[in-house]
């Protein structure tokens, strides 16, 4: 209880600048989960193959990073927008 | 104190056009590649020197892209020099932050030189030419059918029975999706290059800035991997110009194909008939 009124209290005194560096530090976070596990699950499909068949090894390569390029993609966006809060806004 | 900003710096005006510091590095890296090309040109033989054969292999390589998306050699030899344009100015802008103090030369205290890529206005103007120039080449081939692959009036037009109103929203719908689809090409594409090189940069500066300790070892890693993200970004964004312009472009060349094979029957049909 104490808590959660020390909680608004808190935020009613919160000013914008700090309210924006929270803001970045949120979103660049929690975007960054997602993209993570893509990137994991990409890479570990593209092992698991190339351990069954060696030989596809160095075709399999350049599709591995352009997917693991395209699942960063929205990891990316987070980042572009907690840039753009730290330096723009 | 860190010196990072967003958009780039405006150098001069050159008459209405204000010249900012990422199109001079542009200029710099198109003049790095008309260099490149000339070395390569001078010594050029049929017996590939290194520089020769690597060049070789990634013009090959685009190639064979570029006929698996379009299954079609003279389509795709089309599209062969937009692409590795694309491709290699990219590779080449993105490494200019590889040389020492290159973005220390300060004119009237702004920095004279600036990743190009990492300047959102210039990423984004190159996914525009390529989205652009998807829609403009798949309309010229069949204009009726790529607009009503967005704006879906035939769907409306097949109404026969109440029952079909319902399917009939959802393609019409279904339409208004892809072309809020093709807007984010776009976006995904323009900051997708943007953010990588961007918070490359920012990486390395707030690293530098952390202490007198971290300025000189301690940044190697992060250099290397900027260097590795840049020739990959690269790539990304070529391949993805391919998927977008062939996705487009094929069907369009399908639904022309069809139309001409309609007229081609009806022609054959019509003397039989008459």
């Amino acid at each position: 209880m104490t808590l959660v009124i020390r909680f608004t209290h808190f935020s009613t005194h919160m000013e914008a600048e700090a309210m924006k560096f929270l803001a970045a530090g949120l979103c660049m976070g929690l975007g960054a989960i997602g993209p993570a596990l893509g990137e994991g699950f990409v890479a570990a499909k593209a092992m698991e193959a190339m351990g069954r068949n060696p030989s596809v090894a160095d075709k399999m390569v350049p599709n591995m990073i352009v997917a693991m390029a395209i699942c960063e993609s929205t990891g990316i966006y987070s980042l572009v927008i907690s840039l753009i809060l730290l330096f723009v806004v | 104190m860190l010196d990072i900003s967003v958009p780039a710096k405006v150098l001069f005006h050159l008459g209405p056009v204000p010249v900012t510091n990422a199109v001079v590095a542009a200029y710099v890296s198109t003049g790095v590649l008309v260099v490149i090309a000339l070395l390569i040109r001078r010594s050029l033989s049929s017996e590939p020197g290194r520089l020769q054969a690597f060049m070789e292999l990634l013009f090959e390589y685009i190639d064979n892209q570029l006929l698996q998306a379009f299954g079609d050699h003279t389509r795709a030899r089309k599209f062969f020099p937009l692409i590795m344009t694309l491709l290699l100015f990219i590779a080449i802008a993105n490494q200019l932050s590889v040389f020492p103090l290159i973005f220390q030369v300060l004119v009237e205290d702004k920095p004279l030189l600036r990743l190009a890529t990492s300047d959102l206005s210039q990423t984004l103007t190159l996914g525009l030419v390529v989205v652009i120039l998807s829609h403009i080449v798949a309309l010229s081939m069949a204009p009726l059918k790529h607009i009503g692959n967005y704006f879906r009036i035939g769907a409306i037009l097949a109404i026969r029975s109440p029952k079909d109103i319902g399917n009939a929203l959802i393609e019409v719908f279904l339409g208004i999706m892809d072309l809020i689809g093709e807007l984010s090409k776009i976006i995904s594409i323009s900051c997708r290059l943007f953010g990588n090189l961007f918070a490359g940069d920012v990486m390395v500066a707030v690293i530098v800035s952390l202490s007198a300790f971290t300025q000189f070892i301690v940044p190697m890693p992060f250099i290397f991997l900027g260097i590795f993200s840049g020739f990959v970004q690269a790539l990304v964004f070529s391949l993805l110009s391919i998927q977008f312009i062939a996705g487009l472009v094929n069907t369009a060349a399908a639904n022309k194909e069809a139309r001409l094979n309609k007229g081609k029957q009806a022609a054959l049909e019509q003397p039989a008939t008459a």
